[in-house]
Protein backbone atom coordinates (compact mmCIF):
# COMPACT_ATOMS: atom_id res chain seq x y z
CA UNK A 1 0.00 0.00 0.00
CA UNK A 2 1.26 3.43 -1.12
CA UNK A 3 1.84 5.10 2.05
CA UNK A 4 1.61 8.63 0.67
CA UNK A 5 -0.75 11.65 2.33
CA UNK A 6 -3.57 12.23 -0.39
CA UNK A 7 -5.27 14.89 2.29
CA UNK A 8 -4.29 16.19 6.21
CA UNK A 9 -6.39 18.66 8.28
CA UNK A 10 -4.77 21.08 9.94
CA UNK A 11 -6.27 21.79 13.22
CA UNK A 12 -9.31 21.52 12.33
CA UNK A 13 -12.38 22.53 14.22
CA UNK A 14 -15.62 21.62 12.30
CA UNK A 15 -18.52 23.32 14.48
CA UNK A 16 -18.50 25.96 16.87
CA UNK A 17 -18.92 24.14 19.82
CA UNK A 18 -15.88 21.23 18.44
CA UNK A 19 -13.62 21.30 21.89
CA UNK A 20 -10.34 19.68 20.10
CA UNK A 21 -8.73 20.07 16.98
CA UNK A 22 -8.85 17.42 14.50
CA UNK A 23 -5.61 16.87 12.66
CA UNK A 24 -6.31 13.70 10.37
CA UNK A 25 -4.21 12.56 7.46
CA UNK A 26 -5.72 10.23 4.56
CA UNK A 27 -3.39 7.98 3.37
CA UNK A 28 -3.35 6.70 -0.30
CA UNK A 29 -5.10 3.17 -0.21
CA UNK A 30 -7.44 3.50 2.88
CA UNK A 31 -10.64 4.03 4.25
CA UNK A 32 -11.68 6.20 6.50
CA UNK A 33 -15.87 5.85 7.85
CA UNK A 34 -17.49 8.96 9.96
CA UNK A 35 -19.57 6.93 11.70
CA UNK A 36 -22.52 9.44 13.07
CA UNK A 37 -26.49 10.57 12.37
CA UNK A 38 -27.52 13.07 10.93
CA UNK A 39 -27.46 15.35 14.07
CA UNK A 40 -23.73 14.71 14.37
CA UNK A 41 -20.39 16.37 13.06
CA UNK A 42 -20.07 13.07 10.18
CA UNK A 43 -21.75 14.92 7.48
CA UNK A 44 -20.49 18.34 7.72
CA UNK A 45 -16.87 17.38 8.39
CA UNK A 46 -17.42 15.19 5.02
CA UNK A 47 -18.36 18.55 3.56
CA UNK A 48 -15.13 20.12 4.64
CA UNK A 49 -13.00 17.11 3.86
CA UNK A 50 -14.50 17.68 0.23
CA UNK A 51 -14.17 21.58 -0.13
CA UNK A 52 -17.62 21.79 0.12
CA UNK A 53 -18.01 23.53 2.99
CA UNK A 54 -15.74 26.31 5.51
CA UNK A 55 -14.91 24.71 8.52
CA UNK A 56 -15.30 26.44 11.95
CA UNK A 57 -11.38 26.92 12.01
CA UNK A 58 -8.50 25.40 10.61
CA UNK A 59 -7.72 23.95 7.49
CA UNK A 60 -7.77 21.11 4.60
CA UNK A 61 -4.34 20.76 2.81
CA UNK A 62 -4.16 18.63 -0.39
CA UNK A 63 -1.53 16.11 0.45
CA UNK A 64 0.67 16.48 3.73
CA UNK A 65 1.23 19.57 6.02
CA UNK A 66 3.15 21.30 3.10
CA UNK A 67 0.33 20.74 0.89
CA UNK A 68 -2.34 23.53 -0.98
CA UNK A 69 -5.09 24.28 0.75
CA UNK A 70 -8.07 22.78 -0.59
CA UNK A 71 -10.04 25.59 -1.43
CA UNK A 72 -13.89 25.70 -1.57
CA UNK A 73 -15.02 24.47 -5.07
CA UNK A 74 -11.59 24.31 -5.90
CA UNK A 75 -11.49 20.27 -5.15
CA UNK A 76 -10.18 19.11 -8.30
CA UNK A 77 -8.78 15.38 -7.44
CA UNK A 78 -11.32 15.66 -4.55
CA UNK A 79 -14.59 14.17 -5.84
CA UNK A 80 -17.66 14.60 -3.29
CA UNK A 81 -20.93 12.30 -4.18
CA UNK A 82 -24.31 13.96 -1.90
CA UNK A 83 -26.49 11.89 -0.29
CA UNK A 84 -29.37 13.92 -2.41
CA UNK A 85 -28.17 13.68 -5.28
CA UNK A 86 -30.16 14.88 -8.46
CA UNK A 87 -30.57 16.18 -11.67
CA UNK A 88 -33.02 18.40 -14.06
CA UNK A 89 -35.64 16.84 -14.91
CA UNK A 90 -35.57 14.49 -18.14
CA UNK A 91 -31.81 14.59 -18.04
CA UNK A 92 -31.02 10.72 -19.07
CA UNK A 93 -27.90 8.88 -17.05
CA UNK A 94 -25.36 9.13 -20.50
CA UNK A 95 -26.44 12.81 -20.31
CA UNK A 96 -25.50 13.62 -16.89
CA UNK A 97 -21.98 11.67 -17.18
CA UNK A 98 -21.37 13.80 -20.71
CA UNK A 99 -21.87 16.88 -18.57
CA UNK A 100 -19.35 15.49 -15.97
CA UNK A 101 -17.15 14.40 -18.11
CA UNK A 102 -17.08 18.05 -19.83
CA UNK A 103 -16.66 19.55 -16.12
CA UNK A 104 -13.58 17.32 -15.61
CA UNK A 105 -11.94 18.46 -18.78
CA UNK A 106 -12.53 15.89 -21.11
CA UNK A 107 -12.67 16.33 -24.62
CA UNK A 108 -15.63 14.30 -26.23
CA UNK A 109 -13.32 11.31 -27.76
CA UNK A 110 -11.84 11.02 -24.59
CA UNK A 111 -15.39 11.44 -22.77
CA UNK A 112 -16.68 8.57 -25.07
CA UNK A 113 -14.13 6.21 -24.19
CA UNK A 114 -14.48 6.67 -20.46
CA UNK A 115 -18.40 6.50 -20.28
CA UNK A 116 -18.90 3.36 -21.00
CA UNK A 117 -15.80 1.75 -19.27
CA UNK A 118 -17.14 3.79 -16.14
CA UNK A 119 -20.91 2.73 -16.78
CA UNK A 120 -19.47 -1.13 -17.05
CA UNK A 121 -17.91 -0.85 -13.95
CA UNK A 122 -20.75 0.45 -11.94
CA UNK A 123 -23.02 -1.84 -13.38
CA UNK A 124 -24.90 0.83 -15.09
CA UNK A 125 -25.11 0.02 -18.78
CA UNK A 126 -28.87 -0.88 -18.77
CA UNK A 127 -29.43 2.28 -17.16
CA UNK A 128 -27.74 4.71 -19.73
CA UNK A 129 -30.83 5.81 -21.14
CA UNK A 130 -32.83 6.09 -18.32
CA UNK A 131 -33.96 9.63 -16.69
CA UNK A 132 -31.73 9.86 -13.41
CA UNK A 133 -34.58 11.09 -11.45
CA UNK A 134 -36.28 8.01 -11.98
CA UNK A 135 -33.39 5.81 -11.00
CA UNK A 136 -34.36 3.68 -7.74
CA UNK A 137 -32.52 5.37 -4.87
CA UNK A 138 -28.99 2.89 -4.79
CA UNK A 139 -29.12 3.26 -8.66
CA UNK A 140 -29.16 7.15 -8.74
CA UNK A 141 -26.37 7.23 -5.85
CA UNK A 142 -24.46 4.48 -8.07
CA UNK A 143 -25.04 7.10 -10.92
CA UNK A 144 -23.23 10.10 -8.87
CA UNK A 145 -20.15 7.97 -8.02
CA UNK A 146 -20.16 7.11 -11.49
CA UNK A 147 -19.84 10.64 -12.68
CA UNK A 148 -17.46 11.57 -9.95
CA UNK A 149 -14.90 8.90 -11.21
CA UNK A 150 -14.86 10.83 -14.26
CA UNK A 151 -12.62 13.27 -13.17
CA UNK A 152 -10.45 10.49 -11.92
CA UNK A 153 -10.06 11.88 -8.05
CA UNK A 154 -7.82 10.77 -6.33
CA UNK A 155 -10.15 11.04 -2.96
CA UNK A 156 -13.66 10.05 -2.78
CA UNK A 157 -15.80 11.71 -0.50
CA UNK A 158 -18.80 10.10 0.07
CA UNK A 159 -22.06 11.23 2.14
CA UNK A 160 -23.68 8.21 2.83
CA UNK A 161 -25.25 5.78 3.56
CA UNK A 162 -24.17 4.03 0.31
CA UNK A 163 -25.34 1.03 -1.11
CA UNK A 164 -23.79 -2.48 -0.88
CA UNK A 165 -23.31 -2.58 -4.27
CA UNK A 166 -20.53 -0.10 -4.16
CA UNK A 167 -18.56 -1.14 -1.48
CA UNK A 168 -16.70 -3.53 -3.61
CA UNK A 169 -16.21 -0.21 -5.89
CA UNK A 170 -14.57 1.67 -3.38
CA UNK A 171 -12.35 -1.23 -2.24
CA UNK A 172 -11.25 -1.46 -5.67
CA UNK A 173 -10.75 2.32 -6.38
CA UNK A 174 -8.48 1.91 -3.17
CA UNK A 175 -6.73 -0.81 -4.06
CA UNK A 176 -5.48 1.76 -7.24
CA UNK A 177 -4.21 4.09 -4.93
CA UNK A 178 -6.85 6.50 -4.05
CA UNK A 179 -8.62 7.11 -0.58
CA UNK A 180 -12.09 7.07 0.48
CA UNK A 181 -13.91 8.90 3.06
CA UNK A 182 -17.49 7.87 3.87
CA UNK A 183 -19.84 9.48 5.93
CA UNK A 184 -22.43 6.58 7.39
CA UNK A 185 -25.33 7.20 10.21
CA UNK A 186 -25.01 3.24 11.19
CA UNK A 187 -22.81 0.47 11.77
CA UNK A 188 -24.67 -1.95 9.45
CA UNK A 189 -23.80 0.95 6.46
CA UNK A 190 -20.06 0.25 6.99
CA UNK A 191 -17.72 -1.31 4.52
CA UNK A 192 -15.91 -4.46 5.11
CA UNK A 193 -12.93 -2.70 3.43
CA UNK A 194 -12.56 0.04 5.77
CA UNK A 195 -9.58 0.62 7.90
CA UNK A 196 -10.25 3.23 9.99
CA UNK A 197 -13.78 4.12 11.87
CA UNK A 198 -14.12 7.63 13.47
CA UNK A 199 -17.13 7.88 15.86
CA UNK A 200 -18.73 11.05 15.98
CA UNK A 201 -20.59 12.88 18.20
CA UNK A 202 -22.53 16.46 17.83
CA UNK A 203 -19.89 18.65 17.79
CA UNK A 204 -16.17 16.34 16.71
CA UNK A 205 -14.60 12.99 16.01
CA UNK A 206 -14.52 11.12 19.95
CA UNK A 207 -12.70 8.40 19.20
CA UNK A 208 -10.99 6.82 15.90
CA UNK A 209 -10.98 2.39 15.57
CA UNK A 210 -9.82 -0.17 13.68
CA UNK A 211 -12.36 -1.82 11.98
CA UNK A 212 -11.65 -5.28 14.01
CA UNK A 213 -11.96 -3.21 17.08
CA UNK A 214 -15.03 -2.02 16.36
CA UNK A 215 -16.34 -5.11 15.74
CA UNK A 216 -15.36 -6.82 18.83
CA UNK A 217 -16.99 -3.84 20.59
CA UNK A 218 -20.00 -3.80 18.60
CA UNK A 219 -20.24 -8.11 19.14
CA UNK A 220 -19.99 -7.47 22.92
CA UNK A 221 -23.06 -4.68 22.58
CA UNK A 222 -25.69 -6.07 20.21
CA UNK A 223 -28.67 -6.81 21.61
CA UNK A 224 -30.67 -9.69 20.53
CA UNK A 225 -34.17 -9.68 20.64
CA UNK A 226 -35.75 -13.83 20.34
CA UNK A 227 -39.22 -15.08 20.52
CA UNK A 228 -40.08 -18.49 21.26
CA UNK A 229 -43.20 -20.74 20.28
CA UNK A 230 -44.75 -21.48 22.97
CA UNK A 231 -43.04 -18.49 25.22
CA UNK A 232 -40.47 -19.45 27.47
CA UNK A 233 -40.58 -19.01 31.42
CA UNK A 234 -38.19 -16.24 31.97
CA UNK A 235 -36.28 -18.33 34.74
CA UNK A 236 -35.51 -20.34 31.86
CA UNK A 237 -34.32 -18.01 29.50
CA UNK A 238 -32.15 -16.33 32.36
CA UNK A 239 -30.31 -20.19 32.22
CA UNK A 240 -28.80 -19.47 29.04
CA UNK A 241 -25.32 -19.35 29.12
CA UNK A 242 -23.42 -15.76 28.50
CA UNK A 243 -27.04 -13.70 28.34
CA UNK A 244 -27.20 -10.22 30.49
CA UNK A 245 -29.60 -7.76 30.84
CA UNK A 246 -32.51 -10.05 29.81
CA UNK A 247 -35.49 -8.07 29.27
CA UNK A 248 -38.48 -9.35 28.87
CA UNK A 249 -40.32 -7.71 25.57
CA UNK A 250 -43.80 -8.51 23.84
CA UNK A 251 -44.05 -12.36 22.23
CA UNK A 252 -40.39 -12.93 24.26
CA UNK A 253 -36.69 -11.16 25.10
CA UNK A 254 -34.06 -9.01 24.89
CA UNK A 255 -30.40 -9.68 25.89
CA UNK A 256 -26.91 -8.94 25.33
CA UNK A 257 -24.46 -11.33 24.94
CA UNK A 258 -20.66 -11.86 24.53
CA UNK A 259 -20.86 -13.80 20.94
CA UNK A 260 -23.18 -13.62 18.35
CA UNK A 261 -22.60 -17.32 17.09
CA UNK A 262 -22.09 -18.76 20.60
CA UNK A 263 -25.57 -16.69 21.82
CA UNK A 264 -27.80 -18.48 18.77
CA UNK A 265 -25.79 -21.64 19.64
CA UNK A 266 -26.90 -21.70 23.30
CA UNK A 267 -30.97 -20.29 21.61
CA UNK A 268 -30.93 -22.95 19.88
CA UNK A 269 -29.73 -25.76 22.28
CA UNK A 270 -32.21 -24.02 24.73
CA UNK A 271 -35.20 -24.21 22.72
CA UNK A 272 -34.58 -28.31 21.90
CA UNK A 273 -33.77 -28.66 25.58
CA UNK A 274 -37.38 -27.17 26.39
CA UNK A 275 -39.14 -28.62 23.45
CA UNK A 276 -39.46 -25.07 21.64
CA UNK A 277 -39.20 -23.93 18.19
CA UNK A 278 -37.59 -20.03 17.82
CA UNK A 279 -40.20 -18.01 16.54
CA UNK A 280 -38.17 -15.25 15.73
CA UNK A 281 -34.31 -14.10 15.97
CA UNK A 282 -33.46 -9.89 15.48
CA UNK A 283 -29.76 -8.87 15.95
CA UNK A 284 -29.92 -5.07 16.72
CA UNK A 285 -26.45 -3.01 16.73
CA UNK A 286 -25.53 -1.00 19.34
CA UNK A 287 -26.10 2.67 18.83
CA UNK A 288 -22.74 5.13 18.58
CA UNK A 289 -23.40 6.37 22.08
CA UNK A 290 -23.78 3.29 23.50
CA UNK A 291 -20.43 2.16 21.80
CA UNK A 292 -18.85 5.81 23.26
CA UNK A 293 -20.34 4.90 26.51
CA UNK A 294 -18.88 1.63 26.51
CA UNK A 295 -15.43 2.88 25.57
CA UNK A 296 -16.01 4.83 28.56
CA UNK A 297 -14.63 8.02 26.60
CA UNK A 298 -16.84 10.73 29.00
CA UNK A 299 -13.20 10.18 30.67
CA UNK A 300 -11.09 10.85 28.22
CA UNK A 301 -12.00 13.55 25.42
CA UNK A 302 -8.82 13.71 24.58
CA UNK A 303 -7.22 14.37 21.06
CA UNK A 304 -8.39 11.89 18.80
CA UNK A 305 -5.67 9.26 17.88
CA UNK A 306 -6.27 8.99 14.20
CA UNK A 307 -3.26 6.49 13.15
CA UNK A 308 -4.21 4.45 15.75
CA UNK A 309 -0.78 4.87 17.69
CA UNK A 310 1.09 3.89 14.58
CA UNK A 311 4.05 6.00 14.02
CA UNK A 312 3.93 6.97 10.07
CA UNK A 313 7.06 9.37 10.12
CA UNK A 314 5.37 12.02 8.50
CA UNK B 1 -1.85 19.29 -14.75
CA UNK B 2 -5.15 20.84 -14.53
CA UNK B 3 -7.93 19.68 -17.35
CA UNK B 4 -10.21 22.88 -18.74
CA UNK B 5 -13.94 22.10 -18.89
CA UNK B 6 -15.75 21.46 -21.69
CA UNK B 7 -17.08 24.55 -21.86
CA UNK B 8 -18.88 24.80 -25.21
CA UNK B 9 -20.74 21.47 -24.26
CA UNK B 10 -21.46 22.85 -20.88
CA UNK B 11 -22.73 26.33 -22.05
CA UNK B 12 -25.32 23.97 -24.55
CA UNK B 13 -25.98 21.45 -21.66
CA UNK B 14 -27.16 24.96 -19.63
CA UNK B 15 -28.92 26.02 -22.36
CA UNK B 16 -31.12 23.63 -22.65
CA UNK B 17 -32.15 22.76 -19.55
CA UNK B 18 -32.32 26.38 -18.69
CA UNK B 19 -34.93 26.95 -21.63
CA UNK B 20 -36.96 24.11 -20.83
CA UNK B 21 -37.55 25.09 -17.18
CA UNK B 22 -38.60 28.55 -18.65
CA UNK B 23 -40.84 27.84 -21.51
CA UNK B 24 -42.56 25.03 -19.55
CA UNK B 25 -43.87 27.77 -16.78
CA UNK B 26 -46.91 29.72 -17.15
CA UNK B 27 -44.78 32.66 -15.40
CA UNK B 28 -43.10 33.07 -18.68
CA UNK B 29 -45.65 33.86 -21.18
CA UNK B 30 -47.11 36.25 -17.98
CA UNK B 31 -43.65 38.07 -18.03
CA UNK B 32 -43.32 38.09 -21.88
CA UNK B 33 -47.04 39.13 -22.95
CA UNK B 34 -48.53 40.39 -19.66
CA UNK B 35 -45.97 42.66 -18.77
CA UNK B 36 -45.44 44.70 -22.06
CA UNK B 37 -49.27 45.14 -22.20
CA UNK B 38 -49.84 45.89 -18.86
CA UNK B 39 -47.47 48.53 -19.71
CA UNK B 40 -49.66 49.38 -23.24
CA UNK B 41 -52.59 49.73 -21.26
CA UNK B 42 -51.65 52.25 -18.76
CA UNK B 43 -52.29 56.10 -19.42
CA UNK B 44 -50.36 56.81 -21.83
CA UNK B 45 -48.88 53.33 -22.98
CA UNK B 46 -51.23 53.42 -26.18
CA UNK B 47 -49.15 56.84 -27.20
CA UNK B 48 -45.87 55.12 -27.49
CA UNK B 49 -44.08 53.98 -30.52
CA UNK B 50 -44.51 50.07 -31.51
CA UNK B 51 -41.00 49.82 -32.37
CA UNK B 52 -39.08 51.12 -29.70
CA UNK B 53 -41.76 50.17 -27.24
CA UNK B 54 -41.31 46.52 -28.61
CA UNK B 55 -37.43 47.10 -28.32
CA UNK B 56 -37.95 48.30 -24.74
CA UNK B 57 -39.93 44.75 -23.95
CA UNK B 58 -38.39 42.52 -24.90
CA UNK B 59 -34.53 43.51 -23.83
CA UNK B 60 -35.87 43.61 -20.88
CA UNK B 61 -38.90 40.96 -19.86
CA UNK B 62 -36.68 38.30 -21.89
CA UNK B 63 -33.97 37.80 -20.15
CA UNK B 64 -35.94 38.39 -16.77
CA UNK B 65 -38.29 35.47 -18.23
CA UNK B 66 -35.58 33.26 -18.07
CA UNK B 67 -33.45 34.29 -15.66
CA UNK B 68 -36.34 34.84 -12.42
CA UNK B 69 -36.56 31.84 -10.20
CA UNK B 70 -33.34 30.60 -12.22
CA UNK B 71 -31.14 30.72 -9.08
CA UNK B 72 -33.40 29.12 -6.33
CA UNK B 73 -34.46 26.46 -8.40
CA UNK B 74 -34.04 22.49 -8.14
CA UNK B 75 -32.78 22.19 -12.13
CA UNK B 76 -30.13 25.17 -11.58
CA UNK B 77 -28.91 23.40 -7.95
CA UNK B 78 -29.08 20.05 -9.97
CA UNK B 79 -26.44 21.44 -12.09
CA UNK B 80 -24.57 23.20 -9.94
CA UNK B 81 -24.02 19.47 -7.86
CA UNK B 82 -22.75 17.97 -10.99
CA UNK B 83 -20.68 21.27 -12.16
CA UNK B 84 -19.09 22.62 -9.08
CA UNK B 85 -16.21 20.04 -8.80
CA UNK B 86 -14.18 22.80 -10.05
CA UNK B 87 -14.10 26.43 -9.69
CA UNK B 88 -14.19 26.19 -13.98
CA UNK B 89 -16.80 24.02 -13.78
CA UNK B 90 -19.12 26.54 -11.87
CA UNK B 91 -17.23 29.43 -13.85
CA UNK B 92 -18.87 27.78 -16.94
CA UNK B 93 -22.32 27.41 -15.50
CA UNK B 94 -22.68 30.80 -14.68
CA UNK B 95 -21.30 32.56 -17.88
CA UNK B 96 -23.88 29.92 -19.49
CA UNK B 97 -26.77 31.08 -17.29
CA UNK B 98 -25.97 34.64 -17.75
CA UNK B 99 -25.58 34.64 -21.38
CA UNK B 100 -29.06 32.59 -22.55
CA UNK B 101 -31.07 35.44 -20.95
CA UNK B 102 -28.67 37.94 -22.31
CA UNK B 103 -28.73 36.40 -25.88
CA UNK B 104 -32.44 36.05 -25.90
CA UNK B 105 -32.83 39.68 -24.91
CA UNK B 106 -29.90 41.00 -27.50
CA UNK B 107 -31.20 39.37 -30.58
CA UNK B 108 -34.53 40.15 -30.63
CA UNK B 109 -33.62 44.19 -30.31
CA UNK B 110 -31.01 43.53 -32.82
CA UNK B 111 -33.23 41.87 -35.47
CA UNK B 112 -36.59 44.51 -34.52
CA UNK B 113 -33.75 47.18 -35.10
CA UNK B 114 -31.92 45.57 -38.49
CA UNK B 115 -36.18 45.79 -40.10
CA UNK B 116 -36.98 49.09 -38.42
CA UNK B 117 -33.73 50.80 -40.19
CA UNK B 118 -34.20 48.67 -43.80
CA UNK B 119 -34.90 50.94 -46.22
CA UNK B 120 -34.07 54.12 -44.51
CA UNK B 121 -31.75 55.66 -42.42
CA UNK B 122 -30.05 53.11 -39.67
CA UNK B 123 -29.89 53.92 -36.20
CA UNK B 124 -27.28 55.91 -34.72
CA UNK B 125 -24.39 53.54 -32.23
CA UNK B 126 -26.30 54.72 -29.28
CA UNK B 127 -29.73 52.61 -30.22
CA UNK B 128 -27.51 49.65 -30.82
CA UNK B 129 -24.78 50.34 -27.41
CA UNK B 130 -28.52 50.37 -25.35
CA UNK B 131 -30.08 47.72 -27.10
CA UNK B 132 -27.10 45.20 -26.52
CA UNK B 133 -26.21 46.25 -22.90
CA UNK B 134 -29.88 46.68 -21.25
CA UNK B 135 -30.74 42.78 -21.42
CA UNK B 136 -27.20 42.41 -19.46
CA UNK B 137 -28.78 45.07 -17.08
CA UNK B 138 -32.19 43.30 -16.86
CA UNK B 139 -31.22 39.91 -15.92
CA UNK B 140 -28.39 41.47 -13.73
CA UNK B 141 -31.24 43.47 -12.13
CA UNK B 142 -33.50 40.74 -11.62
CA UNK B 143 -30.61 38.69 -9.84
CA UNK B 144 -29.66 41.01 -8.14
CA UNK B 145 -33.25 42.11 -6.33
CA UNK B 146 -34.49 38.30 -6.61
CA UNK B 147 -31.15 37.86 -4.20
CA UNK B 148 -31.58 40.84 -1.70
CA UNK B 149 -35.48 41.24 -1.75
CA UNK B 150 -37.21 37.93 -2.90
CA UNK B 151 -40.69 38.91 -4.19
CA UNK B 152 -40.39 42.89 -3.94
CA UNK B 153 -37.99 42.67 -5.78
CA UNK B 154 -39.52 41.52 -8.73
CA UNK B 155 -42.48 43.82 -7.95
CA UNK B 156 -39.44 46.75 -8.03
CA UNK B 157 -38.52 45.31 -11.51
CA UNK B 158 -41.93 45.35 -12.92
CA UNK B 159 -42.48 48.80 -11.23
CA UNK B 160 -39.73 49.75 -13.13
CA UNK B 161 -40.62 48.85 -16.53
CA UNK B 162 -44.29 50.22 -16.03
CA UNK B 163 -42.83 53.37 -15.27
CA UNK B 164 -41.43 54.51 -18.75
CA UNK B 165 -44.84 54.37 -20.31
CA UNK B 166 -45.87 57.08 -16.87
CA UNK B 167 -46.91 60.47 -18.02
CA UNK B 168 -46.74 62.61 -15.28
CA UNK B 169 -44.73 65.61 -15.46
CA UNK B 170 -41.53 64.13 -13.07
CA UNK B 171 -41.20 61.25 -15.64
CA UNK B 172 -39.98 63.66 -18.10
CA UNK B 173 -36.98 64.34 -15.66
CA UNK B 174 -32.91 63.67 -16.48
CA UNK B 175 -32.80 62.28 -12.77
CA UNK B 176 -35.97 59.50 -13.59
CA UNK B 177 -35.10 58.56 -16.82
CA UNK B 178 -31.36 57.84 -15.14
CA UNK B 179 -32.64 55.94 -12.40
CA UNK B 180 -35.10 54.00 -14.38
CA UNK B 181 -33.15 50.98 -16.43
CA UNK B 182 -35.65 49.60 -18.18
CA UNK B 183 -36.47 52.88 -20.40
CA UNK B 184 -33.23 53.12 -22.00
CA UNK B 185 -34.00 51.57 -25.36
CA UNK B 186 -37.17 53.25 -25.99
CA UNK B 187 -36.01 56.88 -24.76
CA UNK B 188 -32.97 56.10 -27.11
CA UNK B 189 -35.15 55.69 -29.82
CA UNK B 190 -36.97 58.71 -29.19
CA UNK B 191 -33.73 60.65 -29.00
CA UNK B 192 -32.88 59.55 -32.44
CA UNK B 193 -36.35 60.21 -33.64
CA UNK B 194 -35.63 63.53 -32.97
CA UNK B 195 -38.51 63.42 -30.47
CA UNK B 196 -36.10 64.85 -28.08
CA UNK B 197 -36.31 64.51 -23.91
CA UNK B 198 -34.01 65.47 -21.50
CA UNK B 199 -31.24 63.79 -22.63
CA UNK B 200 -28.58 63.27 -24.99
CA UNK B 201 -28.08 59.22 -26.29
CA UNK B 202 -24.77 59.39 -25.26
CA UNK B 203 -25.81 59.86 -21.83
CA UNK B 204 -28.07 56.54 -22.19
CA UNK B 205 -25.40 54.51 -24.16
CA UNK B 206 -22.70 55.80 -21.26
CA UNK B 207 -25.26 54.50 -18.59
CA UNK B 208 -26.00 51.08 -20.27
CA UNK B 209 -22.85 50.13 -20.55
CA UNK B 210 -21.53 51.09 -16.86
CA UNK B 211 -24.62 49.16 -15.96
CA UNK B 212 -24.89 46.69 -17.73
CA UNK B 213 -20.94 45.61 -17.41
CA UNK B 214 -21.28 46.87 -13.29
CA UNK B 215 -24.06 44.87 -12.37
CA UNK B 216 -23.43 41.95 -14.35
CA UNK B 217 -20.12 41.92 -12.12
CA UNK B 218 -22.03 41.94 -9.27
CA UNK B 219 -24.68 39.31 -10.42
CA UNK B 220 -21.78 36.64 -11.45
CA UNK B 221 -20.51 36.44 -8.10
CA UNK B 222 -23.99 36.23 -6.63
CA UNK B 223 -24.41 33.55 -9.34
CA UNK B 224 -21.10 32.13 -8.53
CA UNK B 225 -21.96 31.63 -4.86
CA UNK B 226 -25.25 29.95 -4.89
CA UNK B 227 -25.60 26.43 -4.87
CA UNK B 228 -26.71 23.94 -2.33
CA UNK B 229 -23.43 22.37 -2.03
CA UNK B 230 -21.13 25.24 -2.26
CA UNK B 231 -23.01 27.49 -0.21
CA UNK B 232 -23.01 25.26 3.02
CA UNK B 233 -21.16 26.06 5.47
CA UNK B 234 -20.96 25.01 8.96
Amino acid sequence: MDSSVLLSTDELRVRDGSREPLDLALLAGSMLVLLGGPDTVAGDLCRVLAGRSSPFSGRVLLGDGNGQPLEKGAGANVQYVPEDFTCPPGMTLLQHLELSAAAAGHRRKRAGEMIPQVLEWCSLEDFANSRVRRLPGGTRYMAAFAAACLSIPSVMVLQGPCPPELHPLLEEFCRGGGAVVVSVPGLEFIPRSADRIALCDVNEVRRILRFGELASTAARLMRLRVRFFPALPRDVMESLPGARDIVAVSGGFEFVHGGLSAAVTNLVSLARANSRQIAGLEVRPPSIKAILNHLNLDEDTGEADLFCGEDLGI
Amino acid sequence: MRRRPGYLRITLSVFRWMFQRAVSREYFSWVVLGAPLAAWLLPGGGSLPLLPFSVSAVTWCLPAAFIAGWAGSEDRTSLSDILSGSMAGRSALVLAEMALPALAGALPAVILLLSGSSGGEGYPWQVWTVAVFSPLTALSSVVLLERYFGLSGYLAGLAGFLAQASTVSWAGTGVFRILVLQGYPLWTMEWAAGSGGPLHGDVYAFFAVLEGVGLSILAFRVLLGNGRVGSSSS
